[in-house]
């Protein structure tokens, strides 16, 4: 198979030293980490031997924050205060939970607007802090396990995931302390542990049901590069609906109403979910119920009926995947392999469903609950350089459209949907009165035309527009989505060359400052901590920048630099030097954004000098190997 | 913010500044182009080098985006020569085509009528794109021959198949969801 050779500058400049690296699912019913280690990914056990850890959390009184399978056994006597699928409400607004709120009994705060809050014992929460618990727990059990600090982690989101749940999914990560490498969609992840990328190529369809969420993701392989050709899929569609349907069943065979009784409701929803779990090896099952003196339900559930019951929403499933085919433009029949993620996928008449629509019998001999866990950390070991003969390299698409808002309520598109990111796209305004300074831009997100349609991202407030008359100024406004679908927003006046200052209002998220603060926050009885770890960081960010420099300049200095230049780098580079021998982070970092700004134009030439390479030609064909 | 603004699409693919674009080497170029430059190839580096990768990754993103889609790269093309269009308040003036495309558009209107509106939409949908390829293969030659008057006006004609794809797509999207 063809392979594309790493070129400079992405090469790895220094004699190569291990970085302990990880992959997590952070998944809305179940999370899990996993690493590469001696060559081999695999999940994490926790001290008891469990990899799966339940994404619930407790809060309580007395013994603080627990998580995981202990939190979830008192789920049932302290249900107000045990959270669990919270994944569904990161990025949510406290507008969206009327949607919601019948599947969650939680107690939320009465807001206007902003991040919703859960009220529990230990006083309000939100999704961003209750999934950085679960992190916590995870990065605590992985670095315990390698035996260090890790120097980064690769973080799964379903592939439909929109800007506000990545980027609550990124704040989180920074909560528990994680340098986040990469947010990597979880079909991608099960490709790359099914090893497909260093199969043949064509086209692979990644089917997902888990606890919360669908997912269908159409990729294709060509010459050692992955694309995402489409996803599609639905974040309130999984085996928690199951769960309701065989709940909902059960209390109409017996002839009860739980009403507001959310101990008996939990009890219920326990029932059924067992009931569904085993019927995965049963033809039938019996359901057991005791609540209080009254209520004792005994029921026996066939695989027949509970076809009947969660068939609607396999064929929901199947049309998403013909849907997503179709904005591939790929024929079910062009599939060469179907992968089955999730642990809904263990449901027999799920695989079944699946077969018929691609023809061929899905993949699952990797287990359904580990495949993401496990792709994520292949993925985070490349990502640490841990693994210079691998080549492969992951190309990603945006999962929604990025529109602004105009005129009438409708929405302008700007950058559509699938398109392949990182993306950068420029669009022009004008001021529409006499010497305006300021505008508003409203950027939405969705595939429908009117603004109420999609999901608002955030405002952008344009100040210091040079006073013209009406439609003079040209203001360009630029969009850029990185790596992990994350936009940001940057504006300049044309004629005048003005940069508009932009400041961003997220319309679900946290503002940066909120996140810092929350950070703060957490160090509170600290205060030592935090400024030795800060100083920490900054020592290790200083070390990187000074290494990678050192080894650029000595290879390319005295082609790409004037003597002077290199003079006006080496001063900045010695004050790094020496700030990094003193204790103070703060003035570390002053010196860190001085020598980046006087190696710009070295980075610039090296980056542009490998676009020539390119661009002549040569490096494709020369390293071409079968 | 980007490689270079002003060097133009096709010089950055080393590809002729013409509508007929070998796509194997244009995608193989671009992978090329991936693999020296996203931003996975610098997890490890400095936050200025992992800036810059995104920003040039992002330009041969956008670049590759135009020069693999026919309208695109059509649209592009009468840019460079200075006779871009509006697609938003232009359209073309070929009373005869503008005819054929209401009727067209009526005839998307009637599939529900069908009595097999999936085969009736696949048979429409073959009829539309062999329509489409012909303009395709117009613009080219009028383009080629720097007849540009004439190659915007296939450019806008090809908009029009644009718009019957994407309705198209929605009817089948509907059929779909009707079979559950
Ligand atoms: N044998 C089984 N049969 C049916 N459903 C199962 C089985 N095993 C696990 N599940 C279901 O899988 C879901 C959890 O899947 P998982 O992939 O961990 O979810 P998520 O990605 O949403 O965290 C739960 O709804 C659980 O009940
Ligand atoms: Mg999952």
């Amino acid at each position: 198979m063809a392979l594309l050779q790493i070129s400079e500058p992405g090469q790895s400049t220094a004699p190569h030293e291990h970085r302990l690296a990880a992959g997590i699912d952070l998944g809305t019913t179940n999370s899990l980490v996993a690493s590469v280690r001696s060559g081999v990914a695999e999940t994490l056990p926790d001290a008891e031997g469990t990899d799966i850890l339940p994404s619930v959390v407790r809060y309580t009184l007395e013994d603080g924050v627990m998580v995981g399978a202990c939190a979830l056994e008192q789920a049932t006597c302290d249900p107000l205060n045990t959270l669990a699928s919270v994944k569904r409400i990161m990025g949510r607004s406290v507008d969206d939970l009327a949607t919601l709120q019948g599947y969650l009994p939680y107690q939320f705060v009465d807001q206007e607007g902003g991040v919703p809050q859960i009220q529990t014992v230990a006083g309000p929460v939100t999704s961003i802090e209750v999934s950085s618990e679960i992190l916590k727990v995870l990065r605590t059990r992985a670095e315990l396990t390698l035996g260090g600090e890790l120097a980064g982690v690769v973080i799964t989101v379903p592939a439909y995931f929109d800007d506000a749940q990545r980027q609550a999914t990124k704040d989180a990560a920074k909560l528990a302390g994680l340098n986040v490498f990469r947010l990597l969609n979880e079909p991608t992840a099960a490709a790359v542990a099914y090893g497909l990328d260093r199969q043949a190529e064509g086209v692979t369809a990644v089917y997902d049901l888990g606890g919360g969420t669908f997912d269908i993701s159409i990729l294709r392989l060509t010459k050692g590069v992955f694309e995402v050709l489409s996803t599609g899929g639905d974040t309130a569609l999984g085996g928690d609906d199951f769960d309701r349907e065989i709940s909902a069943w059960i209390l109409q065979q017996a002839g009860l109403d739980a009403g507001q009784d959310h101990q008996f409701m939990r009890k219920v929803l326990q029932a059924a979910r067992s009931a569904k779990e085993s019927l995965t090896n049963a033809d039938e099952t019996e359901i057991r119920l005791e609540h209080g003196d009254q209520i004792r339900i005994e029921l026996r559930l066939t695989g027949e009926q509970f076809e009947r019951l969660i068939t609607p929403y396999i064929k929901k499933t199947i049309a998403w995947c013909r849907k997503t085919l179709r904005e591939a433009g790929v024929e079910p029949s062009e599939v060469r392999h179907v992968i089955m993620v999730g642990g809904s996928t263990r449901i027999p008449c799920v695989r079944r469903h699946v077969e018929e629509l691609f023809g061929q019998p899905p993949l699952s001999d990797i287990d359904p609950d580990k495949v993401v866990a496990t792709g994520a950390a292949q993925q985070a070991d490349i990502l640490a350089g841990n693994s210079p003969g691998s080549d492969m390299l992951l190309l990603d698409v945006l999962p929604l459209s990025l529109g602004v808002e105009t005129m009438g309520n409708l929405v302008s598109r700007i950058v559509e949907r699938n398109t392949v990111i990182p993306v950068v796209r420029a669009q022009e305004f004008t001021t529409f009165k006499d010497g305006q300074t300021a505008m508003r831009i409203h950027v939405v997100q969705g595939e429908r035309e009117k603004v109420e349609d999609c999901r608002s991202l955030a405002t952008f407030d344009l100040t210091g527009i040079p006073p013209m008359v009406a439609g003079a100024a040209h203001i360009r406004v630029t969009f850029q989505v990185d790596a992990d679908g994350l936009l940001s927003v940057s504006a300049q006046e044309k004629t005048s060359g003005v940069s508009a200052s932009v400041e961003v209002k997220p319309s679900y998220g946290l503002t940066d400052s909120e996140v810092e603060k929350m950070l703060k926050d957490s160090f509170e009885h600290a205060k030592d901590d935090m400024h030795a770890k800060q100083l920490a960081e900054q020592q290790v960010s200083a070390r990187r920048v000074l290494e990678a420099l050192r080894s650029a300049l000595e290879k390319d200095a005295d082609e790409l630099l004037s003597a002077q230049e290199q003079q006006a780098i080496g001063q900045a580079r010695a004050e790094l030097e020496d700030a990094c021998e003193g204790g103070d982070s703060e003035q570390i970092k002053q010196a860190i954004v001085k020598l980046e700004h006087a190696s710009e134009t070295f980075v610039e030439r090296r980056m542009n000098r490998s676009v020539r390479q390119v661009m002549r030609g040569h490096r494709v064909e020369e390293f071409e190997q079968d | 913010m980007n490689i270079d603004p002003t060097r133009n699409y096709f010089e950055l693919f080393g590809l002729s500044e013409s509508f007929d674009v070998d796509q194997e080497v244009l995608a193989s170029k671009y992978r090329a182009f991936q693999s020296a430059l996203h931003p996975d190839r610098f997890t490890g580096k400095s936050d200025q080098e992992q800036r810059i990768s995104v920003q040039h990754t992002a330009f041969v993103n956008e670049a590759y985006s135009v020069l693999k889609n026919d309208l695109k790269r059509a649209h592009y093309l009468l840019g460079l020569q200075d006779a871009e269009f509006d697609a938003d308040t232009e359209t073309s003036r070929d009373a005869e085509f503008l005819m054929q495309q209401m009727e067209s558009h009526e005839r998307v209107a009637e599939l529900d009528h069908a009595p097999d509106p999936g085969a009736a939409l696949e048979q429409l949908a073959c009829e539309f794109k062999q329509q489409q390829s012909e303009l395709i293969s117009r613009f080219s030659t009028e383009y080629a021959r720097g007849d540009l008057d004439a190659a915007k006006d296939s450019a806008l004609k090809l908009q029009f198949y644009e718009r019957l794809t994407n309705q198209l797509r929605e009817k089948q999207e509907k059929l779909d969801e009707q079979l559950l």
